[in-house]
């Protein structure tokens, strides 16, 4: 650490990450479930089960990249896109625009 | 955050770690002892411990329902298995739902019959329920808290693994006697000798409460109906034909004549390759019941629990005649659905024989050392800076007791569980609640020492007690009417010697643990600061 921030700008960057790290994570997670049960109409369970099995690494991948990214505004665009994506692509699938 | 990719986990994972560190060591290692909870639980019922399994178990089991039950509709035999002793009966009477806690139970003695009465105890499955469902809060709460905690295990399973790049050569490296530099060659050895049991563990522990996390998404399916309960229930068979199902049966009377039970389990162990573990007799009011056998365990991976008799594989015979009549149709599970399964599977041990079983014992207990190092590491790690600067903060002395409590406190608190399953009367009303209850005080005082003593007097005092604790289960097993270590060893009883000689060993080394941290007390926590450390393989700070 070069340059320490001051006490508080640093507190303030520590929180906005994890924030993004655990609500952009979980909003990913689910996102992901919602697009596998969509992507995979007549599987049921199976569809629920593998979209929860991706979303909890999904989860793990954005918490890493949360906390990993050179800045904090990197970070939060860095998740925030990809939701936006998926999102998107919810939309484009059928049975979509609900 | 600082710059470099490793640097920023090493981060993560000091922190993800600390955070939900003491709950994930209470669960590993409370999980870890569930994985013999069945043998917990006959070591806490002395009152069977004279059982010994005879080769007419089913006979004799048969034979004691058809006098104690003869107006049930339908009677289920557990049969003693390499997990237990005795026979263990459940009938229901006609109209009964069936539920978990619903029909009548009793337990025999599996050589001569008798009808046992053991105590009341809350056993080795409060431990298996406090590991992912805790005490006293409401199901759903307790699920997402320790839903949370795995995930922060699973990211610091991760942002550890990327955090240590030598994994291999560190593996081999312990240098003991050397305080923070002991604690972490022992928080990396226990992390890497069990590490896929770490992942496989903490994986499948997010699929376990995959209903719990994810609640806006999935829909969980109904209390009691297990999500393929329907494809691989053996009561789906075709029915015979010229049968029209189930007949109302005229209630009150003796059961039918039934076929001798011997030569119908010789068939069914034949076709199993393996032993039946289970009878089901069915109907027995209508003048065609049914017996069910079902083979003892799981043959593979992906063999489902709850409804099937452990394994799903089954064979149902005509009560009366002994005819064959069906068996389960073949599992056809998707490939998704086989990986839950395997997942589920995996983590209970459910298809371990007990080689394997205590393989992943020892894994669970390589994953509590884990948390529990780690946790000391971050005191240690910070021990030294501290006592530089000549004043310690008060988060840091929070940890320093917080770390006594949540790890050796636990320990003892377990210990006393133990013990007040013995001293408690036996006649004592909601026995089993004064046993948790025991168990949940003695944590709180354990939690109080730590606070007015301090650490450095805390620790060898509590692991002390936990030794004598642990160290005395079998002096007291074989003084409150268990059945004494000398003995079951030569009766070959390895379910009560197993749990004996764990808790002497586990005794043993908190006595270790007790010495090592009561010499000079400034080798553990105030260290002089060493030379500069490697700082690419210390995680944190």
């Amino acid at each position: 650490m070069a340059h320490p921030p001051p006490e508080a700008r640093h507190r303030i960057a520590i929180a906005v990450r994890a924030a993004a790290a655990i609500l952009g994570g979980y909003l990913m997670a689910n996102l992901v479930v919602v697009v596998v049960q969509r992507a995979m109409p007549e599987s049921g369970t199976d569809a629920s089960r593998l979209g929860a099995m991706l979303g909890f690494i999904l989860f793990a991948v954005v918490a890493i990249w949360a906390f990993s990214a050179r800045s904090t505004w990197a970070a939060v665009t860095g998740i925030a896109l990809p939701a936006l994506l998926l999102t998107l692509v919810l939309l484009v699938l059928p049975g979509g625009g609900a | 955050m600082k710059a470099g990719f490793r640097q920023s986990m090493a981060w993560l994972h000091t922190w993800t770690g600390l955070l939900l560190g003491w709950l994930l060591f209470a669960v590993f290692l409370t999980g870890t002892i569930a994985y013999f909870r069945e043998e917990v639980t006959l070591w806490m019922q002395p009152e069977l411990h004279g059982s010994v399994p005879g080769p007419n178990s089913a006979a004799l089991a048969m034979q004691r329902l058809a006098d104690i039950a003869p107006h049930a509709d339908n009677w289920t035999i557990a049969l003693p298995s390499p997990r237990s002793t005795t026979i263990d009966l459940l009938w229901r009477k006609p109209g009964e739902e069936g539920g978990r806690r619903s029909g009548e139970r009793a337990v025999l003695d599996a050589t001569t019959g008798e009808v046992l009465h053991p105590r009341e105890t809350a056993g080795g499955d409060f431990l298996y329920r406090f590991h992912f469902e805790l005490h006293g809060l409401p199901r759903e709460l307790a699920r997402w808290i320790v839903g949370i905690a795995t995930m922060a295990m699973f990211l610091a399973i991760l942002s550890g693994v990327i955090t240590h790049k030598k994994i291999f050569k560190d593996f081999f490296t312990f240098r003991p006697h050397k305080g923070q530099r002991s604690w972490l060659d022992m928080h990396n050895m226990t992390a890497v000798l069990a590490l896929p049991f770490h992942v496989m563990i903490t994986f499948s522990g997010l699929v376990l409460f995959l209903y719990t996390l994810y609640p806006f998404v999935i829909e969980a399916p109904r209390r009691g109906q297990p999500p393929q309960a329907a494809q691989v229930q053996p009561q789906q068979m075709e029915a015979p034909p010229g049968q029209h199902g189930p007949r109302m049966g005229q209630v009150d009377t003796a059961p039918a004549d039934l076929v001798a039970i011997g030569p119908l389990m010789r068939v069914a162990e034949e076709r199993f390759g393996r032993p039946v573990g289970r009878i089901a007799v069915e109907k027995l009011q209508s003048p065609r019941p049914e017996i069910v056998l079902s083979a003892r365990g799981a043959d593979s991976l992906i063999a489902q629990g709850g409804g099937g008799g452990g394994g799903g594989t089954a064979l149902r015979f005509d009560g009366t005649t002994g005819a064959l009549i069906g068996a389960p149709p073949p599992r056809e599970l998707s490939a998704v659905a086989a990986v839950n399964a395997a997942l589920g599977t995996l983590h209970r041990a459910r298809f371990a024989d007990t080689w394997l079983r205590w393989l992943f014992f020892l894994s669970g207990i390589g994953g509590t050392v884990m948390v529990g190092t780690g946790l000391f590491l971050w005191v240690s790690k910070r021990a030294a800076k501290h006592a530089r600067a000549g004043r310690t903060p008060s988060g840091f002395r929070l940890v320093e007791r917080l770390n006594v409590g949540g790890v050796v406190g636990l320990s003892v608190a377990i210990g006393a569980y133990f013990w007040a399953n013995r001293l408690l009367p036996v006649d004592l009303t909601n026995r089993a609640d004064q046993e948790i209850r025991v168990f949940f005080g003695v944590w709180a005082l354990a939690c109080l020492h730590a606070f007015l003593r301090g650490p450095a007097r805390a620790w060898p005092e509590q692991l002390g007690l936990a030794a004598i604790l642990f160290a005395g289960m079998p002096l007291l097993n074989a003084a409150t009417g268990g059945g004494d270590l000398v003995h079951t060893i030569l009766q070959g009883n390895w379910i009560l010697a197993g749990v004996d000689l764990a808790a002497l060993l586990g005794g043993l080394a908190f006595a270790y643990a007790a010495r090592a941290t009561a010499t000079p007390a400034t080798a553990r926590t105030a260290r002089p600061p060493r030379a500069p450390s490697r700082p690419d393989d210390v995680p944190g700070e």
